[in-house]
Order: C-alpha cells, then structure tokens, then sequence
C-alpha cells in the first residue's frame, strides 16, 4: 500500500468541488451542536442530508461511478449511512443518555460493516464488549448527570465552529486521499492509449496519442508513465535478491521499455514509429500484469511469516492471471491460530496491559477524600 | 459500475473518525466525550477490517482486536477519571477543570446566559377543607 497520493493528472486535480460538501458539514454542525440560544434542528438537519448526499457524489464520481446493485451493495449502504446519521446524531444530543442510546446503533452498525467485511468473531466480540461499556455508560450517566436541569456541561458546546472546521477539513483530506490512491481508473486508461498507440499505423496519430511536446520536454505519456510507476510503488533500483522473481521481472521489463520508449519519442521521428508500437505494446501488458499484482494483494517482497497467517488464494484463472484473494467468511479459526503463532508476544503485553489498566482504575476511583467514610 | 471495494470502507472510516473528533473537541460533558472518543476508534477499526478484507490474510483482524483491548483499557481509566473529577467539582462539566490552566492565560467565561428552565406545569391540588376539626393531641406511633 502507497500511502502517498499520487495523482496521475496533476492539471486536472483541483478538487475545488470538495469545499461544497465541506461547508455544507460545517454549517449543518453549527446549527445543531446545543447552545443557550437555541438551535435550529430543522435547518441543520437539512444541511446535513445535503451534506451527506454532495459528499456520496462526490464519492461515487472519483471512486469509478455508481456501485452495483447486489446485496452487498445494498447492506452497506444502509449500516454506512445509518453509522454517519446516527454518529452525527450522537453529538449533537443534549441528554448524554440520548447519545448513549445513538452510540448503540453507531456500533450496531459498524458491527454490520465488519460481517460484510468477513469478520464474524469481531462482530460479536464488538457487540458483546461495546454493549457493556454502553450499559455502564448509562448507569454513569443516570448516577452523575442531573437529568432535569439545564447544565454547563450539556447545554453549551465549546468552540463549535473552530472544532466543526477542523474535523471537516481533516475528513476532506481524507477523503481526497483515499480517492487519489485509489484510483484505478487512470491506469485503465493509460493502458487503453498504449495499445491505441500499439495498434496506429500513422505517426502524427501517435504523437497526438503520446503528447509529444518538443525536443527537449518529455512527452505527456511518459509523465502519465512515471506517475503510474509510482501510484503502482515500483522501486526505483529493483533488488533481484529481495523481490519475488516474477514481480522482478515485470518491474525490469517496465523500466526497460520506459527508457527507450521515453528517449525513441524525444527524438521525435516518424522512422522510430515500429520501435515506439514495440515498446508500447509491452508496455501496456505489463503495466497492466503489474496493476493485477498490486491488486491481488500478492507480496512484492519476499516476506517470512507462518503460513496460518495468510489465507489460501481461491483460484479464478479465467478472470485475470492474478485473481483477487477472497478472504473465506468462516475465519475464526485462522484468526486464532494466526494470534496464537504470529503475535504471541503481542497477545501477552495486551493481556499485561488490561491487568495494568484494572489496577489503575480501582487506584483512582476509590480515591477517597481524606476524613471521609465511605 | 463498480463493486463496494477498500476505498468506500475507508471512507466510512474516515466520517466516523472525523464525526468522533468535532465531538471530543465541541461537547464539554465528559461522558460525551468519552463516547465520541469510542467512536473514533470505531472508525479506525472499521478501516482495519476492511484491510484485512482487502489483502485477504488476518492481520487487519488481529490488530483490530488488539485495538478493542486497549480501547476497554482506555474505557475503564475514562470513567475512573469521571468519577474521580467529579467527585471533586459535583460536575460533568470539562471546563470547570480550567483551574488548571498556565497562570498567565485568560479565563474562559460563557457569556450567553442558561435559558430560564421551563416553568413547572401547574398540577391539580386539592382545595382547602375548611375549618380544621378539634381534636385530641394523641398521635400513633
């Protein structure tokens, strides 16, 4: 995973669009965060719906159009936007009970997201723990807080805009960046133009194709090439001794073909035009071989770890020559046999660490004050 | 057409997050954020089950399930805490802890005032009886 975000058409992104979701979530906040002077459900409600909604577009128009309409599609729209409507509802409450009871569909919903997500043991380890932290977080609220009076604590929000603005604007560099990376659309296209390069019998459609820009100004298509070798994390120098054999090979074969595809449309002549549909065509079928790997999750690097920690592959080789790994739904017992090999250590410091904590939480709550009796 | 996939978990993720954080830092009950705080961590374990999914092996799973241990550490010292402040201020309210300030800043004071709470409805009483009777002092015990 590149944690960095490389765009591959660095013109075209702006991302001025985003500001409009942005504000929308802010206002809709601010109207709805409690306040002595009253707040405005009705409008920050309806700021909010049209918040979530520019936000949705947004989304579906940078992450590859709309999604299918399967059961999955359908679940995971319904607990996702039950998890927001309800988290947002969750801190906007006056009665910290309210929230209590919005914090329960909160995780309900999120417990639904980790099923579709193949984690069943985590589902029900989730309901079960959040469910008596919930319970006892009600009777905090029912033994501290006076429930029919207006408070400091409950009936005013501290810096509402100021804290409204920094939670919008880190959730839209979030989300810019979880689009960048994750697109993969591009590549398709930069796929698509070498083979229409590969397939052109006329240079000046070629040069069209590739935006050659002069003798000493690389072409477009090699800028788009190198972007694409970085979205894809291709080390620069690869280590024969450290890659997987194949992965190395495609990696050499890109960087091959990139040269002298690079320095064939530099010198810019319609002779070099068999060489250039070459090097285009191994180029689209290994940038695509390698846009497979990456996907398919396979280890670039050779990794030593046991093999209970990784699932088996389900073969699908009629779809592509590196299927995605599907992650089997009944996986409890991988799970424990991997946090019992694996991470053993890892296992013990948590339980050390939980014991630690329960110490501390008697020490400081049974504090009493000095005098006292009970 | 695209299938649900990494990125749209990622995003959910992220809007939990970010949820949790305007709430931890606008809301000033201590129980309220504490929860919000909960749900920042929801976020976060919901991104690492959706890796686990993505790259088809457990190790998404497992830190998430080492993320829910501490966050019940996290729990357990968050109410301790709770109840420890309260006991000495009588109040939910965080920024009664602004006592604890450098010397030199200013303090924080709330400007609007409360709302007058709402007058209590006005119940049934019973009318009074008239004269009350003579009778002896003796009483029951």
């Amino acid at each position: 995973m590149i944690l960095y975000a490389a765009s591959l058409e660095p013109a075209e992104r702006t991302n001025w669009e985003l500001f409009v979701p942005l504000l929308l979530g802010i206002m809709s906040i601010l109207y709805l965060l409690p306040r002595p002077s009253g707040r405005s459900l009705r409008l920050g409600s309806l700021l909010g719906v049209l918040a979530v909604g520019a936000f949705g577009y947004l989304l579906v128009a940078g992450m590859g159009g709309l999604l299918e309409p399967n059961p999955e599609t359908v679940l995971f729209t319904a607990f996702s936007l039950l998890a927001i409507t309800f988290a947002a509802m969750m801190i906007t409450q006056i009665n910290p009970a309210h929230s209590a009871i919005c914090f329960a569909v909160v995780v309900l919903s999120v417990c639904g997201l980790f099923l579709l997500n193949a984690a069943p043991f985590l589902m029900a380890a989730t309901v079960i723990i959040y469910g008596g932290a919930i319970i006892v977080t009600f009777l905090f609220v029912i033994m501290l807080s006076q429930q029919y009076s207006q408070s400091d604590a409950n009936n005013r929000s501290r810096e509402p805009f100021g804290s409204a603005a920094v939670g919008f604007i880190l959730l839209g560099t979030l989300l810019v960046g979880v689009q960048r990376v994750h697109t993969h659309t591009s590549i398709d296209t930069l796929v698509a133009d070498l083979n229409a390069i590969a397939a052109s019998e006329d240079y000046a459609e070629v040069a069209k194709i590739a935006g050659v820009r002069g003798k000493d100004v690389d072409s477009r298509l090699v800028v788009r090439l190198r972007d694409a070798s970085k979205h894809l994390g291709l080390p620069a120098t690869p280590d024969k001794t450290r890659l997987v054999p194949a992965y190395f090979e495609e990696v050499t074969t890109f960087q091959e073909r990139e040269l002298s595809l690079k320095t064939d449309l530099l010198d810019n002549k319609p002779t070099l035009l068999k060489e250039i549909r070459d090097d285009a065509r191994e180029l689209a079928s290994t940038l695509a071989t390698l846009k497979a790997m990456k996907q398919s999750g396979e280890p670039a690097v050779r990794v030593t770890l046991s093999e209970h920690s990784v699932a088996k592959p389900v073969p699908d080789r009629d779809r592509s020559p590196y299927p995605p790994r599907q992650l089997p739904a009944a996986n409890v017992s991988a799970l424990g046999r991997s946090l019992f090999t694996d991470h053993l250590l890892a296992v013990e410091l948590a339980g050390t660490l939980l014991l630690v904590a329960t110490i501390g939480a008697i020490l400081i709550a049974g504090r009493r004050e000095r005098g006292t009796v009970s | 057409m695209t299938t649900v996939g990494l990125p749209h978990y990622l995003a959910v993720g992220a809007a939990l997050f970010c949820i949790g954080a305007i709430g931890f830092l606008s809301r000033r009950n201590l129980i309220l954020m504490f929860l919000s705080a909960e749900m920042m961590l929801q976020g976060v374990a919901l991104n690492m089950v959706a890796f686990s999914r993505h790259y088809g092996n457990m190790h998404g799973q497992i830190f998430t399930m080492f993320l829910i241990a501490v966050a019940a550490c996290e729990a357990g010292i968050a109410l301790a805490l709770i109840i420890s402040l309260y006991r000495r201020s009588r109040s939910l309210d965080i920024s009664v802890w602004q006592d604890l300030r450098e010397p030199d800043t200013a303090p924080m004071t709330d400007l609007e005032p409360l709302p007058k709470p709402e007058p209590e409805e006005d119940m049934p009483r019973l009318p009074v009886a008239g004269r009350e009777p003579a009778h002896e002092e003796t009483y029951y015990a």
